[in-house]
């Protein structure tokens, strides 16, 4: 091990270092003010893995061995979690003390799930992809649980862990299955045996091998016969972390699907589309359906999350170039607008009573406008409405499926998007055009939520405005993918 | 030949074994039954992986799993009580009949591929990782990455285990 493979992993040795650390801090501060000193502690990490990235601009690929790569790709994902780490930390420091999670661990379990997900977007080994996945689904179990005096929270941990576990049995046995029919574990090595061999010679374990990877990766996006679980583990759990695995978990399974699929299987890409086809459509309909009849936002914004993760699965589909770095943008601005959205929620929350039904919206535009302004920002970014980052994200992949001469899969999308706008709007309405049935409680704004609000409007804004420079960067980082 | 032929009776009759008591462990009412069904499954997995030259992974599954984890399973099944969630168990056959199905559509789709050609076995490759000295190079050269990933993991865990477990709620004000 040289000093350059040591370089490949710094953004991980400063989240795990700074990870302990908080361990140890966290053990001498127990009380509130402890622990928000901690959460600056978790943002200095932020800023620290932040600096560390530009070490690999313009290096090129830095590997480690045949387990992971420092690409282009590698370092725009990383850059996306560094996004959600700052909204959510950001966020977090006040609602933690609200809701009494008086604990550091809260932080650490954080930066371990991020380590997590930087792996997951950088393994290009089986056996890495793995353990990365699991890096970053357990510390998000406990973390579902925090609320330890909400049944719903313990309820949503339970579930999500059991579930989860089922869910990471079947892509180990897809890894085992890909790793009998090829005999290798490296993406490379893979790929080589594949393009080395008749179609007709390769075992047909490879394509049960990827339909259970399939499985794997659907449950963790909540693509649609797996997203049952959504619903009940994104209402139940802490807001904070609602938001952190909303956007982050997303992302991170998608950067490890898009890097699997297009590097290892674009041999099958013609056997997988069909299914994902289907799935893409289906997971975009119940979504959005069900959102429909949604009261409490909180659940809303889970079954749009499920949508969400069809609109990705769209451009996954179109399987373009075009497709691929719409993937990338899309997370990005979904990172924005869905913290963002969630933070409104976080203000909202008083102890056990944590005002995310509809009503808790009404007249909320006149005591609060502004909150009332951020939050129709967000809703009309996540119903695609220009002049946002929703709208310029749906705009490349619809556009993708349609130079793909896919054109019932973009039709289907864009009606998909239609019927999102009326409940995304409906917020909206309440908050501006419903007087509130009982008096709006006084709701307290701490420098950092309003800084992570006024980062992810920011956000939103210049994604939707003066896309260009991401999308470039986007598009640079798919090339170096192949 | 002779040998060979043992070897093949064996791992046929071990490999019914160990799928018998996997079954029969989701099968059994008794919870302890379970767990001694998946101690028979573990110990049954050991023999596979003698058959295949690895001795040390084979001790390794003894200890670390028919011994460490059983234990804990064992403690904790005896230590809380289960009595109403085994009577919900048996009311759950519209499940238990989607299970036998899926199996059986599962096991005829396996059966259908495997048909069509022969898996290429890649033993060549599996006996050389068998012993404690290849093992522990692998780790810390090919695995290394993967190994320390795990320590962290694993530490993550354990902070977890021990945040959702304990006694006091965090929070000085609430109740």
């Amino acid at each position: 091990m040289n000093l350059n493979q040591i370089m490949t992993l710094l953004p991980l040795i400063i989240l795990a270092s700074f990870a302990m650390g908080i361990l140890l801090i966290g053990a001498f501060a127990k009380n509130a003010k402890g622990t928000s000193t901690i959460g600056y502690i978790a943002l200095a990490s932020m800023v620290f893995v932040f600096l560390s990235l530009f070490l690999f601009v313009g290096k090129g690929k830095m590997a480690f061995g045949s387990m992971m790569r420092m690409d282009v790709y590698s370092i725009f994902f990383n850059l996306v979690f560094v996004v959600i780490g700052v909204l959510t930390i950001l966020a977090s420091i006040s609602y933690v003390k609200i809701t009494g999670i008086h604990s550091g661990e809260y932080y650490a379990l954080i930066l371990f799930s991020m380590i997590g997900m930087m792996l997951m977007a950088s393994s290009t080994n089986l056996v890495m992809l793995f353990i990365s996945l699991e890096m970053m689904s357990i510390p998000i179990y406990i973390m579902a649980g925090f609320l330890r005096n909400d049944d719903r929270s313990i309820e949503a941990s339970m579930k999500y862990f059991l579930l989860g576990a089922f869910a990471s049995g079947f892509f180990l046995y897809g890894l085992t299955l890909i790793y009998i029919s090829t005999g290798a574990t490296s993406y490379q090595a893979i790929a080589n045996f594949i393009a080395g061999t008749q179609r007709w010679n390769l075992s047909k374990l490879i394509w049960v091998g990827i339909a259970f990877i399939t499985i794997g990766f659907g449950f963790k996006v909540a693509a649609f016969p797996f997203h049952a679980w959504t619903p009940d583990v994104y209402e139940g759990a802490p807001t904070s972390v609602t938001a952190y695995m909303a956007t982050g978990v997303k992302a991170a399974a998608f950067a490890a699907l898009v890097r699997i699929f297009f590097s290892v299987f674009s041999p099958f890409q013609h056997d997988w589309t069909s299914i994902m086809w289907l799935i893409a459509v289906l997971t975009m309909t119940v979504g959005n359906f069900t959102a429909l009849v949604q009261k409490n936002v909180k659940r809303m914004l889970a079954y749009s999350s499920i949508a969400h993760a069809g609109y990705l699965l769209v451009a996954f589909v179109a399987g373009n170039a075009m497709g691929r770095s719409s993937i990338l943008f899309y997370l990005l601005a979904y990172a924005f607008m869905n913290i963002g959205a969630f933070t409104i929620l976080m203000v909202m929350a008083k102890k056990n009573d944590y005002h995310e039904d509809l009503d808790s919206f009404a007249g909320l535009g006149f005591k609060y406008p502004l909150t009332a302004l951020a939050m129709s920002v967000f809703m009309f970014s996540m119903a695609g409405i220009p002049p946002t980052a929703g709208f310029i994200g749906k705009f490349y992949i619809f556009s993708a499926a349609v130079k793909s001469h896919d054109y019932w899969l973009a039709v289907i999308g864009v009606l998909n998007s239609a019927v999102s706008v009326y409940y995304y709007l409906r917020v909206v309405v309440y908050m501006y055009f419903k007087e509130p049935e009982e008096e709006i409680p006084t709701y307290r704004f701490s420098a950092p939520t309003v800084f992570s609000i006024v980062l992810a409007v920011w956000g939103v804004l210049q994604l939707g405005i003066l896309p260009g420079d991401i999308l470039n960067i986007a598009r640079h980082s798919i090339m170096a993918l192949m | 030949m002779a040998v060979l032929i043992a070897k093949w009776v064996v791992f046929v009759l071990v490999s019914l074994l160990a799928i018998a008591s996997s079954v029969l462990m989701i099968y059994v009412k008794n919870t302890l039954h379970s767990a001694l069904f998946m101690v028979m499954a573990f110990i049954a997995s050991a023999i596979l992986y003698l058959l295949l030259g690895c001795q040390f992974l084979a001790m390794l599954q003894i200890i670390v799993y028919a011994g460490a984890v059983m234990m804990l399973i064992i403690f904790v099944i005896m230590m809380i009580s289960l009595k109403d969630e085994e009577k919900l168990a048996r009311k759950i056959t519209k499940t238990k009949v989607a299970g036998v199905v899926i199996s059986i559509l599962f096991m005829m789709l396996f059966i259908l591929i495997m048909g069509f050609n022969s898996v290429k076995g890649k033993m060549g490759a599996l006996t050389s990782i068998g012993d404690a000295k290849t093992i522990g190079s692998l780790l810390f050269t090919r695995f290394l990455l993967p190994f320390e990933v795990a320590s962290v993991l694993l530490l993550a865990a354990m902070v977890g285990a021990v945040m959702l477990s304990k006694k006091k709620s965090f929070g000085g004000e609430d109740q």
